[in-house]
């Protein structure tokens, strides 16, 4: 069909609306230039043209479109580049939080530069010149052995290391404290971000179905979708969602990217968003173990006995038994024939106070029923909420049905019913539903004749034969007593005895008249009767009965036929079918399913590196060895704390020892002394199995290498008492042991009253220069860089022990000796030693390698620990430059394609401004054409 | 296919480059600024390690070059001390006013008329001597080895070696039950015996007559008759009751009368008691005090390697010739007494003669101020012998004191040489610190100078960098 005379004018009008439209566009597109995450847009226009041929079409004819038609605006977006953007984001925010914490760290770690200015120059660092001060403290005890104030020197100086460290500790606690408050605060905006996905989500499909592309809440969404890749690494993907009668809209899902690098899990695709349903995160609390009945599967605390693992019953002696229906057990031999129960939890325990508060607070010590006042688990694992909407209702997902067959006495005793039962255990609803399906085989009677005057009781009104009494003519049935009494001569006994009633009511089952009156005259009817009918003619049947179908016809008689389909039908087969309704449920996501800022936030909150336990390594993150957060730096600058009191602390307790460095004992030596009035002098401990005690057998001031102490010598200490608390023989309770001064022949000495006197064996020398506290002399709890202490000894008074040895016939070390100072604190300076993760234990962190993470002096340990956080924070930083580079660079590439340029928007202006003009001068063309035909043609003037 | 660069791409792109001009620059400020070639361990981790090693080993070098010269300057004290000691024991004959000049002139004084006075100077230079060795540095006394804070050398009462307070011979009398008593209430009493008794004596009148005395001090054979009296110990020796001996040995129980002997930290250094040899074998040659002044400090089996520290301990007896006693056999020439008579040749041998010198100065002016105040002699033939055994262990013992000075000079030597050697090391480290740890400032400043003409050129771009667009061109009029 052509277009109609003034077809072109509407050509001309859509052709202005189109360009006008397209200069609105563009308008549009200049105007949010400087919008955070527009999208430039781009009017969809099609030429209108109607398909198919006319039927009486001329083939001479010429078919033209009819004009432009505006269809839509779309978006000039790549899914592509959004993708590596949002990839590249995620590793922005990795490395950005990691640097932006590392860097934190460095800020109370790294002394390069600092250090004021001393008489050896300056930027020598605080705590690294601090041990020189230590060690030139004690240089110049060394050279001015026995006066205080050299000792002084020393102690001041371990003082103010002490104060260093635990200002150190303190600042990597606050770090870490700042950083559990950001890692909240990032959790909070991620659930924020997902909350306002999910409503746009909402919005989006709102406005879609209505048909509107909602552009601009797209925008608004994309740039929420880039702000959350920064703290999560995400997998973006679109999908259609069928809304009913035939529509689709689109279903934006965002799930976890697949970032764990075992293949083995799949927490890491986790969704958070599934269209209008949305979870949250939250760091997990620790649990108040005591609150708990039962332990689930996975060793998950519940109070939900149907979520418990099923576990064998066994008794209080560990056999396995039966639980009898009366509550009685019954031990069984085989595991297989024990009872299946509900896992308990050891720890649950209702006699405490805690009783029902599923938390523990901070301390450790006090419960709580309160999330936010818990305190988060060590490792601050994040679980991911259930899917809800926008009303908290939870997202369940319906599987496909199973279906089996079923007896007719089932489908009877079921009533046809479908019905749904929850499990507690996982909240999933099994649906199911009975079906009767009706065969499809049904025998007709051949021989039915609908227009038979004898096979059907009824006529209808028309005078046809009917089976159906309801759709026969009414014979209604008139009361003859009506208006009547029974004193009338006419009165029927027969009749119903009611005067009032003008009918007889007719039983409608049976269709026969009663003796009871009505004035409803639709209860007072019967079918009209056939007088022909003849109820051997089965003519009037439709259908054979299935029943009856292997019957030879000849034989077949009235009762075999039937006008009831299903009595005509074969037998139905019964199904049930089965459905999951599967609710959405909480993940608890696996060390390394995230990736991105908070992930690099958590690590720093958790990684020890070398101070992880094995069951970390095992069980929680293969690498945890090679990863250092704030942790790490804490560990290891208490592992230093401790190594160096603990190394001082011993160096500075022993016993007097001879100039072989055996330990002596006093002995009375008639001929010694000064003026041959007799006295004290010092012999080397030997002890049966002529074993020599000699320092270099020590292992500490409180233990001795017993792998050294002959046999003979073990027995001797056994027999006479000189164990440890374990029982075991021990050179150290020798030692400490009182004795009785013996002479030099080894006869027992008198005194002048000629009794005996008494020493301890050995003469203990020292004590512990550093303590977990400075009101104790304590080192257990063990001492570490938050609590080391000047010990209340040291702070009372001088303490380091110069020297163990006694000259060669006198009782006490000369007095400006300094053997112990130049052998054991000096050489600290000098000596090796191995740090082992393992050596300052603490709560809850179980089987640390012992393996030395570093050897080297104590200084050098301080160094390694600036190198190694050097190193990390320098690859954090060139990590950083890269991703940032790269994201930079395609986001330059995402605005190559969806941002705004004057110079193509000057295009478009040209273009539908020309455009617009053209079609004006279009509609002036056919005005003017119109115009001759109309008012022009066939006059002549 | 060419990108397509957009309004906001171009934006981007500038705002990216323009930070990190400004970044570049803000660092080269730094850079010029501190000096430094880094200022954080992320900056460059192997030389922050390496920088703060040698500063270690700077700290390190500058508390062995403080202890050093602390060292450096005990050792100018004590090699004071020991030049004292050694004018003082100077064994040139013409070293007038050394003890040994004194010495000589005693031995070789014709008249002999001066050795009283010459004892006496002699024994004022063994107190020089010893104030010599008891000299301080600091609050330490140099020579005391590893015991500073004692004075190391001490006189003290001479000691009775036969001193025996609770053996037999200490006591006067006897009791009945045999063991002794100075009591003489306590003692046995017996009939008192007669001194003279002679057995072949019998008139009564003889004072030798009888075993016993009577009252009246006549004798008498009658036990009962006689008077009685505690009865005496006949082992009673005097010499084991009296803990101390006189200059001239005789025993006493007045420790201001007794003579003195010279101790070395309690030890008697003139002793032949193996007890106190024992000691001071171990004082002057097993004790060490050991200083780290930059040898290389080790350790070796679980103790510091002796070479790879330095001992500073200072034996007095070692830099006093040494302790203990010798064996000296000295003869002395016929000649004749001042009646004419000839005295044949004498060989005396003394197993007592001191090695130390100030125990052997001390003993030879005792021996002259006991000689004759009016001719000089010696108070006894014994005296000259010991006096001459005494001359002949002076010298010995002063040569030892001259390889002992000798000696001390090395490591005073050593010590200024290690002195210097310590100053070199940290003037090298520090050298090694400057070049690590701070920049060239001519590179420093051209490096800032390019990085600000960058930023500056950034900063000019960014006038233009958005440019005309064909907006600014389009005409609909």
């Amino acid at each position: 069909m052509g277009i109609g005379t003034f077809g072109s004018f509407t050509q001309a009008r859509l052709a202005i609306y189109a360009s006008q439209t397209g200069l609105r566009v563009t308008g549009n597109n200049i105007s949010n230039v400087n919008t955070l995450g527009y999208t430039r847009q781009r009017l969809d226009q099609k030429s209108l043209y109607n398909a198919g041929a006319d039927r009486y079409y001329s083939t001479t004819g010429v078919k033209v479109g009819q004009g432009v038609l505006c269809y839509g605006l779309s978006q000039l977006r790549d899914p592509y580049l959004d993708i590596q953007y949002r990839s590249k984001t995620a590793e922005v925010g990795a490395m950005d939080a990691l640097l932006e914490g590392l860097n934190r760290i460095a800020g109370v770690l790294d002394e390069v530069g600092k250090g004021g200015e001393t008489s050896e120059g300056k930027e020598f660092g605080i705590i690294h010149s601090q041990f020189r001060e230590i060690f030139k403290a004690l240089s110049n005890l060394n050279g001015n052995t026995g006066h205080n104030e050299y000792d002084v020197q020393v102690k001041s100086a371990c003082q103010t290391l002490t104060n260093f460290l635990q200002s150190y500790s303190r600042g990597l606690e606050e770090q870490y404290n700042n950083t559990v408050q950001m890692f909240e605060r990032n959790v909070d905006k991620v659930n924020t971000l997902l909350t306002n996905i999910r409503n746009l989500n909402e919005n989006i499909r709102q406005a879609d179905i209505f048909g509107d592309d909602a552009l601009e809440m797209r925008d608004e969404r994309n740039l929420l979708i880039d702000e959350l890749s920064e703290y999560i690494k995400i997998d973006v993907s679109y999908s259609m969602e069928k809304v009913g009668v035939g529509a689709e809209v689109e279903k934006l899902t965002i799930k976890l990217d697949d970032a764990n690098p075992d293949a083995s899990v799949h927490t890491d695709e986790t969704v958070l968003i599934d269209g209008i349903y949305s979870s949250q995160l939250s760091i997990d609390a620790v649990l108040n173990k005591k609150a708990y009945k039962y332990v689930e599967a996975d060793g998950t605390l519940t109070n939900n006995e149907a979520r418990a693992e099923l576990v064998r019953a066994k008794d209080e002696n560990g056999n396995y038994v039966k639980i009898n229906d009366d509550g009685s057990m019954t031990i069984v031999n085989n595991e297989a024939d024990a009872s299946l129960v509900p896992k308990k939890n050891a720890d649950y325990d209702t006699t405490g106070a805690n009783d029902g508060l599923l938390y523990m607070k901070a301390d450790g010590k006090t419960a709580t029923a309160s999330y936010t006042e818990a305190a988060h688990d060590p490792n601050f694992n994040i679980t991911v909420s259930e899917l809800t909407d926008r009303n908290g209702r939870v997202l369940y997902t319906i599987g496909k049905p199973t279906r089996t067959e079923i007896t007719e006495a089932d489908f009877i005793a079921s009533g046809g019913k479908a019905t749904a039962t929850v499990n507690p255990a996982d909240d999933v609803v099994t649906i199911t539903t009975y079906i009767k399906e009706l065969s499809d085989e049904i025998i007709r009677n051949p021989l039915w004749n609908k227009g038979s005057t004898t096979a059907y009781p009824y006529l209808t009104a028309s005078g046809t034969g009917t089976n159906d009494p309801q759709q026969a003519a009414k014979v209604y049935q008139y009361n003859p007593n009506f208006g009547k009494s029974p004193n009338d001569d006419d009165w029927d006994p027969n009749a119903p005895q009611d005067g009032n009633s003008r009918y007889i009511k007719v039983d409608q089952t049976t269709m026969q008249p009663t003796n009871q009156g009505t004035n409803d005259y639709n209860e007072a009817w019967i079918p009209k009767a056939n007088n022909a009918y003849d109820a051997n003619d089965t003519t009037g049947y439709r259908y054979i009965k299935y029943a009856s179908k292997d019957k030879d016809p000849a034989t077949l008689t009235a009762a075999d036929y039937t006008n009831d389909l299903d009595e005509a039908r074969g037998a139905p087969t019964y199904y049930k079918e089965v459905y999951e309704k599967v609710p959405s449920s909480k993940v608890k996501l696996d060390d390394n399913d995230l990736y991105g800022k908070l992930q690099s936030q958590r690590e720093l909150l958790t990684e020890a590196g070398e101070f992880s336990s094995q069951d970390t390594v095992n069980n929680v993150d293969e690498n945890a060895l090679k990863k250092r957060g704030i942790p790490y730096y804490q560990k290891s600058l208490d592992l230093l704390a401790h190594t160096f009191a603990t190394e001082m602390n011993k160096a500075n307790q022993g016993y007097l020892t001879n100039p072989n460095r055996e330990i002596v004992t006093q002995v009375w030596d008639p001929a010694g002394g000064t003026s041959k009035t007799g006295g004290m002098t010092t012999q080397a401990i030997t002890l049966p199995g002529d074993y020599t005690l000699k320092t270099s057998d020590m292992l500490g001031p409180k233990e001795w290498d017993m792998t050294k102490v002959p046999d003979v010598t073990k027995q001797w200490l056994s027999d006479n008492g000189y164990v440890n608390d374990d029982g075991e023989p021990d050179v150290i309770a020798y030692l400490n042991s009182t004795q009785t001064v013996k002479n030099l022949d080894g006869t027992e000495y008198k005194d002048a009253d000629g009794n005996s006197v008494e020493i301890t064996a050995g003469t203990f020398r020292g004590g512990n220069l550093f303590s977990n506290n400075g009101d104790t002399n304590d080192d257990d709890p063990p001492i570490t860089a938050g609590n080391i202490s000047i010990s209340l000894d040291w702070a009372s008074g001088p303490l380091i022990v110069n020297s163990f040895i006694c000259p060669t016939g006198f009782t006490e070390p000369a007095s400006s000796d300094s053997d112990n100072i130049v052998q054991n604190f000096i050489s600290l300076g000098y000596k090796s030693l191995e740090f082992h993760p393992d050596t300052v234990p603490y709560d809850g962190v179980e089987n640390v390698r012992h393996e030395a993470m570093f050897t080297g002096k104590l200084e050098d340990m301080w160094l390694n620990m600036g190198t190694v956080l050097g190193n990390d924070t320098m690859i954090a930083a060139k990590s950083l430059d890269n991703a940032y580079n790269s994201q930079v660079s395609i986001d330059t590439s995402r605005d190559s394609v969806s941002g705004v340029d004057f110079n193509d928007e000057a295009m478009n202006l040209t273009m539908y401004a020309k455009a617009y003009n053209a079609a004006c001068r279009l509609m002036t063309t056919i005005d003017s054409v119109l115009d001759k035909l109309i008012n022009n043609t066939g006059l002549t003037t | 296919m060419i990108p397509r660069m957009t309004v906001t791409g171009s934006l981007r792109g500038y705002r990216y480059n323009l930070q990190r001009s400004t970044y570049t620059l803000n660092k080269s400020i730094t850079t010029v600024m501190t000096g430094r070639a880094f200022n954080s361990f992320a900056e460059d981790p192997a030389t922050a390690a390496q920088s703060f090693t040698l500063r270690r080993a700077y700290l390190r070098t500058s508390a062995q070059h403080s202890l050093n010269e602390d060292t450096v300057r005990k050792y100018d004290v004590a090699f004071s001390s020991v030049t004292s000691v050694e004018k003082v024991i100077d064994t040139d004959p013409d070293a007038e006013g050394s003890a040994y000049f004194a010495i000589l002139r005693a031995l070789n004084d014709p008249d002999a008329s001066g050795r009283n006075a010459l004892g006496q100077s002699i024994t004022a230079h063994a107190n020089d001597l010893v104030q010599f060795m008891n000299g301080r540095y600091g609050d330490n006394f140099v020579f005391a080895g590893a015991d500073a804070l004692n004075v190391p050398l001490t006189w003290e009462p001479t000691t009775n070696p036969d001193y025996a307070p609770d053996s037999i011979a200490a006591f006067k009398y006897l009791k009945a039950d045999g063991t002794g008593t100075n009591d003489a209430a306590e003692a046995n009493i017996v009939a008192q015996l007669n001194p003279n008794y002679d057995a072949a004596v019998t008139d009564p009148a003889d004072p030798a007559y009888g075993q016993y005395l009577l009252p009246d001090g006549t004798g008498t054979n009658d036990a009962a008759q006689a008077a009685t009296v505690p009865q005496e110990n006949p082992q009673y020796d005097v010499k084991v009751t009296a803990p101390y001996l006189t200059s001239n040995g005789e025993p006493t129980d007045d420790q201001f009368s007794a003579g003195r002997s010279l101790f070395y930290r309690g030890v008697n250094v003139a002793s032949n008691d193996p007890s106190d040899l024992e000691k001071l074998d171990y004082i002057s040659k097993g004790e060490k005090k050991y200083v780290d002044i930059g040898l290389g400090y080790d350790m070796n089996g679980g103790k510091v390697e002796s070479s790879s520290v330095y001992n500073i301990a200072l034996q007095a007896v070692n830099f006093l010739g040494g302790y203990g006693l010798e064996e000296r056999t000295v003869t002395l020439p016929e000649r004749k007494n001042e009646n004419g008579e000839t005295i044949p040749a004498q060989t005396f041998t003394f197993n007592d003669i001191p090695k130390n010198i100030v125990a052997i100065t001390d003993e030879i002016g005792t021996i002259l101020q006991r000689c004759s105040p009016d001719n000089g002699d010696f108070a006894s033939t014994e005296d000259e012998a010991r006096f001459n055994a005494l001359v002949e262990s002076f010298e010995e013992s002063s040569y030892r004191i001259k390889d002992r000075y000798t000696e001390l000079t090395t490591q005073s030597q050593f010590l200024q040489n290690n002195q210097k050697q310590l100053e070199s090391n940290a003037y090298t480290i520090n050298e090694q610190i400057q070049s690590i740890d701070y920049v060239d400032p001519a590179a420093a400043i051209s490096d800032f100078i390019f990085a600000k003409y960058c930023y500056d050129t950034a900063l000019k771009v960014g006038n233009s960098i958005l440019n005309q667009s064909l907006m600014d061109y389009m005409n609909f009029a």
